[in-house]
């Protein structure tokens, strides 16, 4: 199969300091990679760099298409509160130009937040519906890669499960590349596990 | 706690002003009180409403005209600095060193070039908001928040999207903050060029009128007129500056 994104003998070295070290990683279509590490291990850095978001000190990223699904860190700035809920999950259907984005949107919207009018204000929303909503507005992109950088953190145990199951349900054949802390929710979309340690990545 | 007992608070602290006013209505300095009583206050109040109207008036149409005119050069030149900051980042210290200029200083600049007019009012008012305008605008045209420029740009949206749907949003508040600073200065600015011999009309001629006729009841009714405007002004822009914090995710919903 072939590479969406592959990491060939890549380092990264900030402020003088070796965050990661000859990191070779190959994300195919279909692959479910769950990285796993302890505060500061640069698994933030890693996801930035298969994004192209940041560039290695050395080695090579190599994307098949630019472009991609995201999940930011950060609750706050992952969305655009200035917007419906609605226009929030159809603005990558949006910008790849397909017509009925808004339904889909809120079709979706309607499977992992219910409970949410898909014409609110993203600004009425709490931590932890706009995290959702970052998580479904990735869902719902038709790019190839999905990086999602601690999707569920913020969020409920009923609404982790539903995003668990909606990203087990909705992934398709992406390369999907997710950053976490928690082995279960690792195991529960079935990844393969690996730990970010002293700037190498080891199985789990 | 019932409706009732929780004005209690509220209610004292009013009477304890009132009370100070009061006092304050009792001392005579050179066998004249400072200001007069509430009562004196209130019983002037329906014979001198038209003429402290018109007073008022005058003020705000002179602050509105200055805030106006100061704000759209404001906005021209906030936009140019923010334009040029990147390569001549002296940019910032100028703008810096403009705003600690203290407005009321160019007013005698102003009357040496328009004379005892009223351009020269509106012209000091102008340029009292226009630094501050100019401020908020060179903030507001900060680059927006990293996460989201990436998840746009990683969406595929072209700069000009990712302009459109970030930028003015995310400036809002720092804009809102700079039309609520300007809109304040310029009754301040406007008040104090009124004090200058040369109007007839508006609160700052009339707290001097007032105070060389010695009619402490009319000084009274203008310091209050003014504190009404103020905080009639000030009121409706924080209502603005919270919506704004809210909607663009400054604020906790």
């Amino acid at each position: 199969m072939s590479a969406v994104v592959a990491l060939e003998g890549v380092s990264f070295t900030r402020a003088g300091a070796a965050l990661l070290r000859e990191i070779s990683l190959t994300l195919s279509a279909g692959d479910v990679v769950a990285i796993t590490g302890a505060n500061g291990a640069g698994k933030t850095t890693l996801s930035r760099l298969v994004l192209g978001l940041e560039a290695p000190s050395s080695g090579q990223v190599r994307r098949a298409r630019a472009g991609a699904a995201y999940v930011p860190q950060s609750v706050s700035d992952g969305i655009f509160p200035w917007f419906s809920v609605s226009r929030n999950v159809a603005m990558a259907l949006q910008l790849a130009g397909v017509p009925d984005a808004e339904a889909r949107a809120s079709a979706l919207l309607a499977e992992v937040l219910p409970e949410v009018s898909p014409s609110r204000a993203a600004w009425a929303l709490s931590g932890g519906e706009r995290q959702m909503v970052s998580i479904a507005r990735a869902l719902l992109s038709p790019h190839e890669l999905l990086v999602a950088d601690e999707p569920f953190s913020a969020l409920s145990d009923a609404l982790r499960e539903r995003a668990l199951a909606a990203l087990a349900r909705r992934r398709g054949g992406r390369a999907t590349l997710v950053v976490t802390h928690d082995l279960s929710d690792a195991a529960a979309l079935g990844a393969r596990v690996l730990r970010l340690r002293a700037g190498a990545l080891e199985p789990v | 706690m019932s409706p009732v007992r929780r004005l209690v608070p509220s209610l004292l602290v009013v009477a304890i002003v009132c009370a100070c006013w009061w006092g304050l209505a009792a001392v005579e300095v050179g066998g004249r009180s400072l200001v007069a009583s509430p009562w004196q206050t209130a019983a002037a109040l329906p014979g001198a409403w038209r003429s402290l109207g018109g007073h008022l008036l005058a003020t705000l149409g002179r602050s509105a005209a200055g805030f106006l005119v100061g704000s759209l050069g404001g906005v021209a030149l906030g936009l140019l600095a923010a334009g040029l900051r990147r390569r001549a980042p002296v940019v910032d210290g100028l703008l810096d060193f403009a705003r600690s200029i203290p407005p009321v200083v160019l007013f005698p600049l102003a009357l040496l070039a328009f004379g005892y007019t009223e351009l020269s009012r509106v012209v000091t008012v102008a340029l009292a908001c226009a630094w501050l305008v100019a401020l908020a605008v060179t903030t507001a045209a900060r680059p927006p928040a990293s996460a989201r420029a990436e998840v746009l740009g990683l969406a595929g949206a072209t700069r000009w999207q990712r302009l459109r749907w970030t930028q003015p949003w995310e400036g809002l508040a720092a804009l809102v903050v700079g039309v609520r600073s300007a809109a304040s200065m310029a009754i301040i600015v406007a008040v104090v060029t009124e004090m200058v011999v040369g109007v007839a009309q508006g609160l700052g001629s009339d707290v001097v009128s007032a105070q060389i006729a010695g009619d402490e009841v009319r000084l009274t009714l203008d310091v209050l007129g003014l504190g009404l405007l103020g905080f009639a002004l000030n009121a409706g822009l924080r209502a603005l500056e919270a919506w704004a914090s809210r909607v663009t995710g400054s604020a906790p919903a």
